[in-house]
């Protein structure tokens, strides 16, 4: 994707989400120690949005990030794996979003 | 062309019509399956882009309520995360018409997007219409202008306009110019055609001066022809 012109508006729109979906991972993930059958699918939800909106805003790692996410939890990955991959895609939305401050 | 497309996703929305948007596409935006089946019983687009995963009913519930529905043959392309074998098969059987997988790429976007209407009728091969002289015809960009100067048309105006003039010195029926230039929506009537053929005939200046004429055929339609 880094051939494709993305206007600066829309990239900063969306870049401006990064704390807000950083938030809504933690707190998914959060709900998933809680053993929240509802934060599961909460959780795979984010992920899906994100995999398929990263890369079309030149985030291609955050984007197989949330992809990753995605595919553990179809195949039934474990708390600690899933936790693990959440906390790293939220370090990446967090640092992308410190990047460009 | 126009293009409805049903993303729940604000963000990808925003981004996919403004590719399409900036390629010359006149796109409505739809979050749920509810709202765009509701728009599609007023008026039908050339090409459905579709998600598949969808807050109420998915995009394969509007993929087979449509090719159930009275809108027929309309394309429908998906573009959806869902990227095992198993679904892009499931679409496919089920009428889909292509298949992109997230995240999309631009280019490849538009170009399958322009293929399938064309494949649909929706575009013309041709960019710019042969033999149309004084006025100039360009599909590609959807302008028409008469000795150099730009005529500023609607949408539904352009498509009209160009259809006639791509099948001039044809008697074109009013269920045709319906069927081509509004899909099959229900709630147009063939009086809408008859006021679109008026105002792209004043605003064309389509008379004798200009060497042509628009002429309506009592009971069958409209043909657009050289002045003799």
């Amino acid at each position: 994707m880094a051939n494709e012109v993305i206007p600066e508006a829309l990239r900063r729109r969306y870049i401006d989400s990064f704390p807000a979906k950083s938030a809504a991972l933690d707190e998914a993930a959060q709900g998933l120690s809680a053993g929240g059958v509802e934060a599961l699918s909460a959780l795979r939800l984010q992920a899906h949005k994100l995999a398929g909106s990263a890369g079309m805003y030149g985030f291609d790692d955050l984007g197989h990030l949330a992809r990753e996410v995605v595919h553990a939890i179809d195949a039934g990955a474990g708390l600690p794996v899933l936790s693990a991959m959440v906390q790293s895609l939220a370090a990446g939305l967090t640092s992308a979003h410190a990047a460009v401050e | 062309m126009r293009i409805d497309l049903l993303e729940d996703d604000p963000d990808q929305a925003e981004m996919i019509s403004h590719w399409l948007t900036e390629e010359g596409h006149d796109v409505r935006c739809y979050r749920s399956g509810g709202d765009l089946t509701r728009a599609l019983h007023r008026d039908v687009p050339d090409v459905l882009l579709l998600d598949w995963v969808l807050p109420e009913s998915s995009g394969m519930d509007v993929l087979t309520w449509v090719r159930q529905s009275f809108l027929g043959r309309i394309p429908v392309v998906f573009i959806t995360a869902q990227d095992s074998e198993e679904h892009v098969v499931a679409a496919l059987q089920a009428g889909a018409d292509d298949y992109l997988v997230k995240p999309p790429r631009r280019r490849e976007l538009l170009a399958r997007v322009q293929a399938v209407g064309r494949r649909a009728g929706a575009i013309q091969p041709a960019e710019v219409l042969q033999g149309t002289d004084p006025y100039v015809v360009d599909v590609g960009h959807r302008v028409i202008s008469l000795r150099g100067k730009s005529v500023e048309l609607t949408s539904k105006e352009f498509d009209l306009a160009a259809y006639m003039f791509a099948n001039a010195g044809r008697l074109v029926k009013r269920g045709v110019l319906l069927e081509r230039v509004w899909g099959r929506s229900q709630t147009i009537t063939t009086r809408t055609v008859d006021a679109h053929i008026s105002r792209i005939r004043k605003k064309l200046e389509i008379d004798e001066s200009n060497g042509w004429r628009l002429i309506s055929v009592y009971q069958h339609g409209y043909r657009l022809e050289r002045a003799a």
